[in-house]
């Protein structure tokens, strides 16, 4: 080191870092700060992918796992895979202090089925549905219609082949009987959660790196048919200090049979 | 964000992941903020400079303090080159970004060595010796190989030494 640049660290204005302001504004910023315009394909990819998330936890019936009764119990409430899921799921985010994250606390219902795969989604007064490589969208009364490329419908009729602690997915029963299969959750107890007796299930995914934080998950299911009662995820920083969380409430859980009556619930209108 | 996009479960943890960016480098970019601009002005700086990080999350590097100087310098930049525009005092000294967050000049001499330099080569020492990365690392937030960095640093350094030599002359 020479002697200029011994003088430059010893004039450095800002020697130790300075307190950081919270966090939880530039939070509540997030959604002004859209990501940048990408071509219409490009949003449709951005979509399906979406949409893969979504459904990428339905689980295949050949899966095996260890000799635990809650295991069982789990698979035998599942049932079939021949049914339609219906779900409708409060979403909230939670800033490290603690605060609703802004405009958080949607609630979406979303009604899916397999083979082939179809799936339909209400928000407000929007619905979009996925059927046969082709997305419609309704909002304010008008429909759009878009036919996937190759690429995108791959990635959309793909979605079981991913799956994660803290991915529900469109069926999240079936998310419960492969993390308990996994061992990725294991049973921790009973509790009350309005007056219903809930089985609590817990895990916890470690912080992928030195940035990231760990994640504990707790689901509470009902205690009988497993059906999803609520999702909580908490991050933690590596020093412990909290880094935000998030509350699925699912409101609704069914599985209703796949007949022609109920085909039309997939549908958009249905 | 679309209504029905929004309404799809997304893959959990990208604000928790982003919070915790915040969390681990949101100090050393308010630090280096504050080295250029005031507090106020750091403040906000170090707010764009996270904005544009979430925009721009998906190309996030995973070592990310560099990318994190790189996109702070240029909000410092323009924020600069909109003051100048508007003629303000306060933005010129903006514009130098001699010892300005310290409320007495450790090193006058230095601070005025310091604004006769390039930008390019003024940005090159102090992300050196005030924020402390490596030229390897340097590089990467100056937008330049490391080749190209080391080559700029000897020359900031050299250009550095004859300034403050030419102005202890003229005292």
């Amino acid at each position: 080191m020479n002697d200029v640049t011994d003088r430059l660290r010893a004039a450095n204005p800002v020697k130790e870092e300075p307190a950081l302001p919270p966090v939880a504004p530039l939070l509540a910023r997030l959604d002004d700060a859209p990501a940048p315009r990408r071509p219409r394909r490009r949003l449709l990819l951005v979509l399906a992918l979406v949409m893969t998330v979504l459904a990428a936890i339905v689980v295949g019936l050949e899966l095996r796992g260890p000799d635990v009764d809650v295991v069982a119990e789990a698979r035998a409430a599942l049932g079939g895979t021949d049914a339609i899921v219906h779900v409708v799921a409060r979403d909230e985010r939670f800033n490290p202090d603690g605060t609703l994250v802004d405009r958080s606390g949607t609630t979406s219902e979303i009604w899916s089925a397999r083979d082939p795969l179809r799936l339909r989604i209400r928000e407000a007064n929007v619905e979009s549905a996925y059927a046969d490589g082709v997305i419609t969208t309704r909002a304010d009364g008008k429909v759009q219609t878009t036919r996937l490329d190759d690429a995108a419908r791959r990635a959309i009729e793909d979605m079981d082949s991913s799956t994660s602690l803290t991915q529900p997915g469109r069926d999240p029963l079936a998310v419960v009987r492969r993390l308990l299969d996994e061992g990725a959750l294991r049973p921790d107890g009973t509790a009350e959660v309005g007056g219903r007796e809930v089985r609590r299930l817990v895990g916890s995914r470690p912080a992928p790196d030195a940035m990231g934080p760990a994640v504990q998950v707790e689901y509470l299911v009902d205690a009988d048919s497993y059906a999803p009662v609520r999702l909580s995820t908490r991050a933690t920083l590596e020093d412990g200090r909290p880094a935000g969380a998030r509350t699925l409430t699912f409101l609704e859980y069914q599985r209703l049979p796949l007949t022609r009556a109920n085909e039309p619930l997939l549908a958009i209108g249905g | 964000m679309n209504p029905v996009i929004r309404a799809l479960p997304q893959p959990a943890g990208e604000r928790e992941r982003f919070a915790a960016l915040y969390e681990v480098h949101g100090p050393a970019v308010l630090a280096y903020a504050r080295r250029r601009l005031s507090a106020d002005e750091a403040d906000d700086v170090l707010a764009e400079t996270f904005l544009v990080a979430w925009r721009r999350r998906r190309e996030l590097p995973a070592d990310a303090l560099p990318w994190l100087y790189a996109v702070a310098g240029n909000v410092v930049r323009n924020r600069a080159r909109a003051d100048r525009r508007r003629g303000a005092l306060q933005a010129r000294m903006a514009v130098e970004p001699a010892p300005a967050a310290s409320d007495e000049a450790p090193d006058p001499m230095l601070g005025e060595a310091l604004a006769r330099l390039k930008p390019i080569d003024r940005e090159a020492l102090l992300l050196t010796a005030w924020e402390d990365l490596s030229p390897e690392r340097a590089a990467r937030a100056a937008g330049c190989s490391r080749a190209t960095f080391h080559v700029r640093l000897h020359r900031a350094r050299t250009r550095l030494a004859h300034a403050l030599a030419q102005i202890e002359r003229q005292r």
